[in-house]
């Protein structure tokens, strides 16, 4: 028989948490823990004890942590004996990972000024922040949570924003490539791992840029300097120390840099997607049968993780986060998505979480070993995918055989609300219409039910609607 | 006057990004400019040294 304590599962040190030597995650099923070395223990217990951990905690802004025990402590010293750690935290587990590439406008300037927002209190009690990177930021639903307690340290006199090269490359040019150039960042970040170079972004734009608000300091300067002072960092940092450079001047450029994110906008763009509820052929009484359906089979059981693959305005999410724990929804076009994230933002959601994925070339494994940066079906399996007017969009559009996308979605084990739209259906035939008349052979509703019943389980089928048919499947 | 704890930090905060943060501070950051290219141009006066030989080995 087991001993009194429950057998825990093998805590494994997170792949994309190296980089700085003073802590370090290892995590396991639902737990997160951090060891410390002394340096880092040092810097826990002035953050700990200091007015800004105590306010954060407690709006949500910084994730919560709790000094674990000398157990948890032998436990990480056993698993990484080549560490010197000398204390271990205990972290609130949020509940999906989400990388910036997946973020929208919206919200990467929410996680931006969350950011600045926690570097200016630190500043006012000798805190630092010692990068600025929206890699430690997750979400509580549509609430940014800091999550890098190990950023966090003392602060040292006559010290520069160490992050505010990060800042720029990960935070603010990405914001100023879709505000001032109506470029989408996603692309950009989810390339390179440590954002937007200076000098590149400088190659973007014109003399004439210079004009518009903080292209001329953080851009054109900013590229300038650093190509003439480049490998001169640690000779720059102490003749500026010596030149008298003070914490107000770091203050300074904090509160500047605050107002010209908060002063960033994204054009917004036009979407095909954007009106998609208004001419949706669904008459009235057959979306209330489709959100009936959806509701009954999220209520049937507990759901800990929802997916609403192509989200779109979030009405099905919603239908979902009405009683399951968190629902992830997830839409190709960065419009739609951040138009839900404002909404949900506004409405204070805490179980929705909006990102922007391509279903038909979702997030990669990137980093390190391919191991820093996790694909999203590495990320947490969902127990329930809700597929609702999405296959006509992947199979004609995206050219992805039906075929595929069940098998895919056998893949993630869970169970599935899937709708197939007709080929008489006005929506499809704008979709086929570009296309040859004899393109996409397997999509009929006969082939769809023949590769369906052949994978899943099918228990449940709806007739929505003349032409749109909704399945309920369990895996096998 | 050398109060500075110079340690690096895990991220390369780069020369070119710590000299700029000067320019947000107003006259206090101008009169930071202004001894630090002072300070340089003592330098090169008196000691006429090339840059390899001032370099700090960590840098």
């Amino acid at each position: 028989m087991a001993g009194p304590t429950p057998q825990r599962t093998t805590l494994a040190p997170e792949p994309g948490s190296f980089r700085d030597w003073d802590g370090r995650v290892f995590a396991a099923d639902g737990r997160v823990v951090r060891a410390l070395t002394e340096t880092g223990l040092a810097d826990w217990t002035a953050l700990s004890t200091s007015d800004l951990y105590e306010r954060f905690t407690g709006e949500g802004t910084l994730v919560r942590t709790e000094r674990a025990d000398e157990q948890l402590l032998e436990e990480l010293q056993r698993l990484d004996p080549e560490g010197n750690w000398v204390a271990a935290l205990s972290h609130e587990r949020l509940p999906f990972v989400s990388y910036p590439y997946e973020w929208t406008f919206s919200m990467l300037r929410d996680a931006a000024l969350a950011q600045l927002r926690l570097t200016t209190a630190a500043l006012g009690e000798e805190l630092m922040l010692k990068d600025a990177t929206p890699y430690n930021i997750q979400w509580r639903g549509a609430q940014p949570v800091f999550i890098d307690i190990g950023s966090f340290e003392r602060a040292r006199e006559g010290e520069p924003w160490a992050g505010y090269r990060q800042f720029c490359t990960l935070y603010l040019f990405p914001l100023m490539l879709e505000a001032y150039r109506g470029i989408p960042f996603q692309p950009w970040l989810r390339g390179s791992l440590d954002g937007i170079s200076p000098v590149e972004f400088r190659a973007l734009f014109g003399a004439r840029d210079a004009l518009r608000r903080g292209m001329l300091r953080h851009v054109f300067l900013h590229a300038n300097l650093e190509r003439r002072y480049a490998d001169r960092g640690g000779k720059v940092r102490d003749e500026l120390g010596a030149a008298g450079f003070d914490k107000r001047l770091v203050e300074a450029s904090v509160s500047q840099m605050t107002r010209l994110v908060e002063g960033l906008r994204s054009p917004v763009s036009d979407s095909a997607w954007r009106d998609y509820r208004d001419t949706c052929t669904y008459s009235d009484a057959e979306a209330l049968a489709k959100d009936e359906f959806v509701r009954r089979v999220v209520g049937a059981r507990e759901r800990s993780l929802v997916w609403d693959l192509g989200c779109n305005d979030g009405h099905y999410s919603r239908i979902a986060s009405e009683t399951a724990s968190f629902t992830v929804a997830v839409d190709s076009d960065p419009t739609v998505v951040d138009m839900l994230y404002r909404s949900l933002e506004e409405e204070g959601s805490r179980s929705i979480l909006p990102l922007v994925v391509d279903l038909s070339n979702p997030s990669p494994a990137l980093g390190w070993r391919n191991r820093e940066r996790r694909t999203l079906v590495e990320r947490g399996r969902p127990d329930l995918v809700l597929c609702l007017a999405l296959v006509h969009h992947l199979s004609i559009s995206g050219n992805v055989p039906l075929r595929e996308i069940v098998d895919w979605l056998e893949s993630l084990r869970a169970e599935v609300v899937f709708e197939f739209v007709d080929r008489d259906d006005p929506m499809v035939q704008r979709l086929l219409a570009a296309k040859r008349s004899d393109a996409h052979p397997d999509y009929t509703r006969t082939e769809l039910e023949e590769i369906l019943h052949a994978r899943l389980d099918v228990v449940e089928r709806l007739e929505a609607s003349p032409t749109r048919v909704l399945y309920h499947a369990r895996p096998r | 006057m050398s109060n500075l704890v110079a340690t690096l930090a895990y991220i390369d905060p780069g020369a070119g990004s710590m000299i700029l943060q000067a320019l947000a501070g107003g006259i206090a950051g101008l009169l930071v400019m202004g001894r630090l290219y002072w300070a340089r141009v003592k330098r090169a006066l008196r000691f006429g040294r090339t840059d390899a030989a001032e370099n700090d080995p960590r840098s």
